[in-house]
């Protein structure tokens, strides 16, 4: 399904969060900061959706386009023995495939794209941390 | 007969302003426009920029055969996959309409639509630019 109209920024992270809830054995996703205990070894793996910054342009008095940029910290945890790269990179592929599953996010936005994925900061067993970028652009209001 | 440009004007502005499917019809000069001051619901907006004049043809008793070479900028939303439906749909009913009223309610000698510009802009905002000849006679003694 293909969208062209407003949208608003509540409706794409909500979105962000139902689609990465699709992925098998997920076990924290987060975008409201809600968990304030912060991630225990039992809630990996998992992924914080940060809100980093909207850029707008407007195109019409009550018409605005906005550059949504959103980073996704996702992590995973390898039990001993396990090949904490490919873990992290499964769980990467399966973040990409739930994002791009529907990149209208709900009929929120007109497109979304993953801009960029980096796997080697912060990484060390058995926690693996990988950051992905994305570029939604919606329309809205203000 | 008009014999001043700014009755072929005004006249141009209420034609176009009989297109139903116009909302707004605005006159202006080169720089002074931005249409981000208006909204969705303003548009289609027909934007008319103050033309130049050039002599065709002099004849007696100081009148003149005048044409008034005008630049139009039409405006529209579509939220469609493309924009080529609106675009047709509107430059139709304009070129149907200075087909129709070619002497803009009898103040004109002709008028006919020149040059039209490819669609620009994207989604949601796009605009197409059309030159338009207005043909009219002045009379340089009146007052």
């Amino acid at each position: 399904m293909s969208y062209y109209g407003k949208g608003t920024k509540e409706g794409i992270l909500a979105s962000l969060e139902t689609a990465l809830n699709t992925i098998s054995g997920i076990k924290f996703v987060d975008y409201q900061r809600i968990y304030d205990a912060g991630i225990t070894p039992d809630q990996y793996p998992g992924v914080f959706i940060n809100d980093i910054e909207v850029r707008k342009e407007q195109v019409l008095k009550d018409i605005v386009r906005n550059t949504f940029n959103v980073g996704l910290v996702l992590w995973v945890w390898a039990a001993d023995g396990e090949d904490l790269a490919t873990k992290l990179n499964s769980f990467v592929e399966d973040v990409k495939d739930a994002v791009m599953a529907d990149p209208y996010r709900n009929s929120n936005a007109y497109s979304t794209r993953i801009m960029t994925i980096a796997t080697d900061a912060g990484s060390r067993h058995p926690q693996g941390l990988g950051l992905m970028t994305l570029e939604i652009i919606y329309f809205g209001d203000e | 007969m008009a014999e001043n440009r700014r009755d072929i004007l005004s006249g141009l502005v209420t034609l176009f302003q009989s297109i139903s499917e116009i909302k707004t019809v605005v006159r202006h000069y080169a720089d002074d426009f931005d249409i981000t001051q208006y909204s969705e619901s303003d548009l289609p907006l027909l934007a008319i920029r103050e033309p130049a004049e050039t002599p065709e043809d002099e004849l007696t008793s100081l009148r003149a055969v005048m044409n008034l070479e005008l630049k139009l900028r039409l405006y529209f939303v579509s939220w469609g996959y493309t924009p080529t439906s609106d675009y047709e749909t509107l430059m139709k009913k304009i070129r149907d309409k200075a087909g129709s009223d070619f002497t803009v309610n009898n103040t004109a000698i002709a008028m006919w639509i020149r040059e039209v510009s490819p669609v620009e802009g994207r989604l949601p905002l796009y605009w197409v630019e059309f030159g338009l000849v207005c043909k009219y006679y002045l009379d340089q003694t009146a007052t």
